[in-house]
């Protein structure tokens, strides 16, 4: 009985078991670093041409492919899949993580969240990031909301998340990134811009929403094929690439803006202030609708939130009321 | 050694509820499915009046659907306020179709776009708003139409 017993034992501890590496050699520093994180714990299907997809399942495919080709960078993966417990009890480790250095795999394996930020993921980080280059972070998932009031991780719905826990945790990584990119809905807006400033340079992200076909990170090839470019021109590229592949594939309203959050950081805090007071307010329903523009909001309608360190692209939707506008601001809000 | 056998039983039979409950609560994948299937059929009907058609029907029988769910009392608060969201998004999308409350009927040529529209919008993330237990609802009453 008491082999029995030790052997579930085994089998309970074994399924507990953690770390994948890989053997590794001594690698070479890294001339840039790329973290991408890709929530895969909500509903992620969508179709394409009458074909289903898993947006997260896509995403992981495309950052191993930019892991593979980062042949003098560093890149991280977080695969933040929904998070399952083994007879009630021992957590399964189902997230996984993998680590990229001069393009080939030196590590992989699984582990478990830490609450709902990002703890345990800047705890693996830590343990093996190269310390010099430029680092940027990458987040595909549906919009990180703005205040706490619903439930962002499915499989552990008393886990909160949201802009604030967002813009603290990523300082886990790093003091300040050289770009921050949100593939996310509704994410440009006044508070997730002022809550990252002083923590990234740069901000690309979209004021409205955002399919889940997600940015188009191809121009991150640029890091290699011409390392002197700017940060500032990356974005750029980052952006007008995603907005030429969403725009060419959808029949919905595209935005994506970009963000010098230096330049942001002289202005925009008293109008973050503002709307977090009018989001307060707000029913706790309407902080899941899609944005609308800042300036339609009673509070900003007599003075627009500023413009200056911003671009936008932009293309209307075929059809909806919002058809046929011509322009839009970059600044996104609850209504 | 009967005991030890149940407990093994009681235990394997554990560790199988959870991957069930998922497959059984994924309303919103099959209300995903069910709005890529009218796309499907919108795209291979080749006469423009039968494409509107559909598209006009399976509008309503989804606002039906969902003004049955949202007189269910087991509906919470909240999923009622995203249902009525909801509605809302496909009353203007079977406006818009017809041409009507301030909308240009959509070109018999530009059906098949309509379509995709209407499905990217809902597939956009987050655009659908109500628990699992609720969408499926709605897709149970849809087969029941």
């Amino acid at each position: 009985m008491n082999k029995v017993l030790s052997f579930i034992l085994l089998f309970v501890l074994a399924a507990c078991s953690t770390v994948d590496k890989t053997t590794r050699e001594p690698i070479p520093e890294a001339d840039y670093t790329l973290v991408f994180m890709v929530h895969g714990d909500a509903n992620y299907t969508y179709h394409e041409n009458g074909e289903r997809y898993r947006a997260d399942e896509r995403m992981i495919d495309e950052a191993i492919a930019r892991g593979k080709a980062s042949t003098n960078g560093e890149v991280f993966i977080f695969h933040q899949k929904p998070e399952g417990k083994r007879f009630f009890f021992f957590p399964k480790k189902d997230r996984v993580w993998y680590h990229f250095r001069g393009g080939e795999l030196t590590g992989k394996g699984a582990y478990s969240p830490k609450g709902g930020g990002f703890e345990a993921e800047a705890e693996i980080y830590k343990s093996m990031a190269s310390e010099q280059g430029r680092k940027m972070f990458l987040y595909f998932g549906h919009e990180i909301p703005s205040q706490a009031s619903f439930t962002y991780h499915n499989s552990q719905p008393k886990q909160r998340f949201n802009t604030r826990i967002f813009t603290e945790d990523i300082t886990l990584f790093e003091d300040k990134f050289d770009l921050v990119v949100l593939s996310t809905c509704n994410n440009g807006n006044p508070l997730m811009a002022s809550g990252l400033t002083g923590k990234s340079r740069y901000l690309v992200a979209s004021p409205r929403d955002l399919h889940l076909s997600y940015m188009d990170t191809r121009a991150l090839q640029e890091l290699e094929e011409r390392p002197s470019i700017t940060t500032g021109t990356l974005a750029d590229s980052l952006a007008k690439d995603s907005f030429k592949r969403l725009s060419e594939q959808l029949q919905t309203l595209v935005t994506v803006g970009i963000y010098d959050l230096d330049v942001i950081d002289t202005y925009i805090h008293t109008w973050a202030d503002t709307y977090s007071t009018y989001l307060e307010k707000l029913d706790q329903e309407s902080l899941f609708r899609d944005n609308t523009e800042c300036n339609k909001l009673d509070i900003f309608t007599d003075k627009s939130i500023p413009v200056s360190g911003t671009s936008l692209y932009f293309e209307a939707p075929a059809f909806g009321r919002e058809a046929g506008r011509s322009t839009h601001s970059v600044w996104g809000c609850k209504n | 050694m009967k005991r030890l056998v149940l407990s093994l039983t009681v235990i394997g039979l554990i560790g199988l509820v959870n991957p069930l409950k998922a497959q059984l609560m994924d309303g919103h994948e099959r209300l995903k499915k069910h709005v890529n299937s009218v796309v499907d059929e919108v795209e291979e009907t080749k006469d423009p009046i039968q494409k509107r058609m559909i598209l006009d029907e399976s509008l309503g029988e989804m606002i039906t659907a969902i003004d049955r769910v949202s007189e269910r009392g087991s509906v919470s608060d909240t999923d009622k306020k995203g249902l009525a969201k909801f509605k809302e998004k496909l009353n203007n999308r079977k406006d818009e179709l017809n041409g009507i409350n301030g909308f240009s009927k959509v070109p018999n040529n530009q059906l098949n776009n309509y379509a995709n529209f209407i499905q990217q919008d809902i597939e956009q993330a987050d655009a659908v708003t109500i628990s699992v237990t609720t969408a499926l609802l709605i897709i149970i009453i849809l087969l029941l139409l």
